[in-house]
């Protein structure tokens, strides 16, 4: 545990997640700052903004207005600068397909969005510990996607 | 004195005038080149001769002449080349004696033989002191009288100064050679233009020779000839008239002399005096003609007396006319008179004829009506003639009659005959005749017989048509029937077509439908659980419960809308078959499932399992709800084992119409030891949303082996489900090897 604080970024344009997230975020331990965007446009603009400084993960839903996660997820990695943001993928439904998309795109892992509020926080504090813990090269394939049942 | 020259040529021969011969020599001193050329010119031989008698000059005419070149005639005796030597000797020295011979004939002999008569004219020479240097000697051939124009025309041309002859008009009628150089222009240019045309002063030089047709003369009348290129010569005009034998004027004789070279001053004052000397002889002529005129004068009045007479003459015989004249109307009355009687006499004479013409035809008629009698006789004569000739030639005609008849029988005899051989041939003809009867009768009954078959064919045709018209309506109707079957065929393909697009249009609806739908439950629950934590001791038992069922209901629309998204993703996505390895997804199952797996100490045993051709996306899915039914309806008493195995096998080997018995097939088997479920279930459980168990007991949508069903018909296999209650479930799938 790193007694720096830990720069999240949420990019979903769902309040009620956001709410949700903020609220998860709250009930952990750790030391946090925590910014939301709305959609992928707002999301790619901050990122490219030069005086913004990265965060040090990014959760990302990818069903959005203006520009989807899957767009926002490949010009992350194609770009040098942001390429080593680590991408969490954020969402509310589960398609083996799109995980595989995913993972050949370069994001770090996969959530699938839990209903129950107390694995929420569970799932965001396992996340960041294995951020934290772990540098941010790429999982395994078994393991890119983070289960709730599992933490 | 040249009397074969004419009075051109006098002028130039001047040698045969001893008054001017010592004005001639000194003009041949002054102007030796002058003289040379005059000298070649001459168509004479010429010749001048030293006291000694050897010659000391020739020409060329000399030369031919002679046949010998000059060097060799110079310096030998000039009589050397005669045929009388003596006489040439004669000659020369005569002319030594007396200064000159004229018309001293001697002939030359030429060196080849040939000789030439001559006439010699010949006269002393001197030097200015008057001192005898030699003769001068000019022969002329006599022989050649028609040279002399020739030799004219020479001496003209030869002259340097320009020499014209001028017509009444005015005009050029010829010209030498100097003229042609002092103008520029051509002979041919020159003859037959105005003479005034080649001067400054075409105007003096007209009034120049109108005075010389005046006067018959003119001297150094000065005019300015230009020529052609504008070089002007200043002359002196020396003119006069010339004559022909008669004394008629011809024209005008004009020779220029240029002023600037005085020495030809000599020269025109020896022409002025000849001239002078022509003009009074011309005067002299003048006289004689007043004499002559005179004489004619006195002619005239003669003839005017002759004249008179002759008027009086006249008068005499008009009246002698008249008095013939009246003698002759008194016999014109007398001629008349006879004229009638005469007419009388001719009268009487022309009815006397008539009446001897009237005589003369009774006595014609008369000799005709003789003669035709005569004629008659001799008609008559020539009929009993031929009368007797028709006799003689019927007597010939019956003769030949009675051979004819003879002849006749002779035929008839042998027609007989021919009549007899007829008959029997028409016998043969009518036995031929009765066999072709015969003939005929058997080939009318065949005909009888075809006729009827026939007929019977026509029936049978008809027959036939009849059963042909039958088909073809049976064949249009089965037309209209296929033409029906064809269109209902494509309203079912139309049909299907429709459904097919429905049925798409359907799963993806499901599909987005069920995606949706997630979110807003995944908050229900989410709300719930934050309130079950937050506000849990606010709540009363009886509201956590609540809370709790409502956490579940929304549990279970969860995993119900999770089941048919899968089951809509079996439809809509479209995958590859691939040759699978069925271990490595029997695994993957196998690791999704550890915990349940551990939680119920279950074992799977996957065993002979080979390679199949499969969509492993799909597969896997099956695989995954076959397992997890296994595991979860176990048999609480006892672990969960699962075996999966298969094999392949030949479709002649199974005994069910979904396979075709050449093709091989890959029998997949999940055998389990759990619960099981009743037979006649055995069907229906694929059927979607059947359960067999309440959601209290068994958790399930009812959906899992519908996709199982689903999955394995997208692979064209076949899946059957054996089982009876507590005695575990048997699932054996057929998809092609």
């Amino acid at each position: 545990m790193s007694i720096k604080e830990l720069n999240i970024l949420l990019a979903d344009d769902d309040t009620d997640d956001c709410l949700f997230f903020e609220d998860a975020l709250a009930g952990t331990p750790l030391y946090t700052k925590f910014t939301a965007v709305h959609d992928g446009e707002q999301l790619m603009k901050l990122l490219n903004n030069e005086t913004y400084k990265l965060p040090d993960v990014l959760f990302l839903d990818l069903n959005m207005p203006r520009k989807n996660g899957f767009e926002c997820l490949a010009e992350i990695k194609l770009n040098k600068k942001l390429k080593a943001l680590p991408v969490v993928v954020f969402s509310t439904s589960f398609e083996q397909e799109v995980v595989n998309r995913l993972y050949n795109n370069g994001a770090q892992y996969f959530i699938r969005k839990p209903a129950e509020f107390s694995l929420y926080k569970k799932i965001i504090l396992h996340t960041l510990t294995l951020i934290m813990q772990k540098d941010i090269s790429q999982m395994a394939k078994e393991d890119f996607v983070l289960r709730v049942e599992a933490v | 004195m040249g009397k074969h020259l004419t009075s051109d040529e006098n002028k130039l021969i001047i040698i045969n005038k001893p008054g001017k011969q010592n004005q001639e020599k000194e003009k041949w001193a002054l102007t030796s080149q002058y003289a040379r050329s005059l000298l070649e010119a001459s168509l004479d031989p010429l010749v001048t001769i030293s006291a000694e008698g050897k010659i000391t000059d020739v020409n060329e005419a000399s030369i031919k002449v002679t046949g010998f070149a000059r060097e060799k005639l110079i310096n030998t005796d000039f009589s050397n080349y005669f045929t009388e030597p003596e006489k040439a000797q004669e000659g020369y020295r005569q002319v030594f004696e007396k200064g000159f011979v004229a018309d001293y004939p001697l002939t030359i002999k030429h060196k080849n033989g040939n000789l030439t008569d001559v006439l010699y004219n010949a006269s002393v020479y001197k030097d200015d002191k008057g001192n005898v240097l030699g003769v001068f000697a000019a022969a002329r051939d006599v022989t050649e009288q028609k040279q002399s124009s020739q030799y004219a025309r020479s001496l003209i041309e030869a002259s340097l100064d320009p020499l014209v002859t001028i017509s009444a008009e005015g005009k050029i009628t010829d010209v030498n050679e100097a003229s042609i150089k002092v103008t520029g222009f051509a002979r041919e240019k020159l003859v037959n233009t105005d003479f005034s045309n080649y001067f400054t002063e075409p105007v003096k030089a007209r009034e120049g020779y109108l005075q010389v047709f005046k006067e018959g003369f003119v001297s150094d009348y000065p005019l300015t000839i230009k020529h052609k290129n504008g070089k002007l010569t200043d002359v002196l005009y020396n003119a006069s008239v010339y004559k022909d034998a008669k004394g008629n004027v011809l024209g005008v004789f004009a020779a220029a002399r240029d002023v600037t070279e005085q020495k030809w001053a000599i020269d025109l004052k020896i022409a002025n005096k000849e001239l002078v000397f022509q003009n009074e002889e011309k005067e002299k002529r003048a006289e004689e003609l007043i004499i002559a005129n005179k004489e004619l004068a006195f002619q005239n009045d003669e003839k005017e007396k002759r004249a008179a007479e002759l008027i009086i003459a006249n008068k005499e015989l008009v009246f002698q006319n008249d008095e013939k004249e009246k003698r002759a109307a008194e016999l014109g009355i007398a001629n008349k008179e006879l004229i009638f009687q005469n007419n009388e006499k001719e009268k009487r004479a022309a009815e006397l004829s008539i009446a001897n013409k009237e005589l003369a035809f009774q006595n014609e008629e008369k000799e005709k009506r003789a003669a035709e009698l005569s004629i008659a006789n001799e008609e008559l004569a020539f009929q009993n003639d031929e009368k007797e000739k028709r006799a003689a030639e019927l007597s010939i005609a019956n003769k030949e009659l009675a051979f004819q008849n003879d002849e006749k029988e002779k035929r008839a005899a042998e027609l007989s005959i021919a009549n007899k051989e007829l008959a029997f041939q028409n016998e043969e003809k009518e036995k031929r005749a009765a066999e072709l009867s015969i003939a005929n009768k058997e080939l009318a009954f065949q005909n009888e017989e075809k006729e009827k078959r026939a007929a019977e064919l026509i029936i049978a045709n008809k027959e036939l048509a009849f059963q042909n018209e039958e088909k073809e309506k049976r064949a249009a109707e089965l037309i209209i029937a296929n033409k029906e079957l064809a269109f209902q065929n494509e309203e079912k393909e139309k049909r299907a077509a429709e459904l097919i697009i429905a049925n798409k249009e359907l799963l993806a609806f499901t599909y987005i439908s069920s995606h949706d739908l997630q979110e807003p439950l995944r908050k229900i629950q989410t709300f719930v659980t934050i309130i079950l934590e937050n506000e849990n001791k606010n709540l009363t038992d009886k509201g956590k419960y609540n809370f709790q069922r409502m956490q579940l209901a929304a549990g279970r629309m969860q995993q119900l809308i999770d089941d048919l998204l899968a089951f809509s993703r079996i439809n809509t996505t479209d995958h590859q078959f691939e040759k699978t390895d069925l271990n490595l997804i029997i695994e993957e199952v196998k690791n999704e499932l550890r915990d349940t797996i551990q939680e119920k100490h279950a074992t799977i045993e996957a065993k002979e399992i080979c390679p199949v051709n499969i969509i492993p996306f799909q597969f896997r899915q099956l695989m995954y709800n076959l397992i997890s039914n296994a595991l979860k309806f176990s048999n609480p008493d006892i672990p969960p084992h699962i075996i999966i195995k298969s094999s392949i096998v030949k479709g002649s080997k199974l005994d069910s119409q979904h396979f075709s018995p050449e093709k091989s097939y890959c029998h997949i088997v999940v055998k389990d030891n759990g619960i099981g479920f009743e037979p006649h279930f055995n069907e229906r459980i694929f059927d979607v949303f059947q359960k067999l168990h309440s959601k209290e007991v068994y958790e399930g949508t009812g959906i899992g082996l519908a996709i199982v069903k689903k999955i394995v018909d997208n692979h064209k296999g076949f899946i059957t489900a054996t089982s009876e209650l507590n005695k575990g479930a048997r699932f054996d799938i057929y998809i092609l090897a």
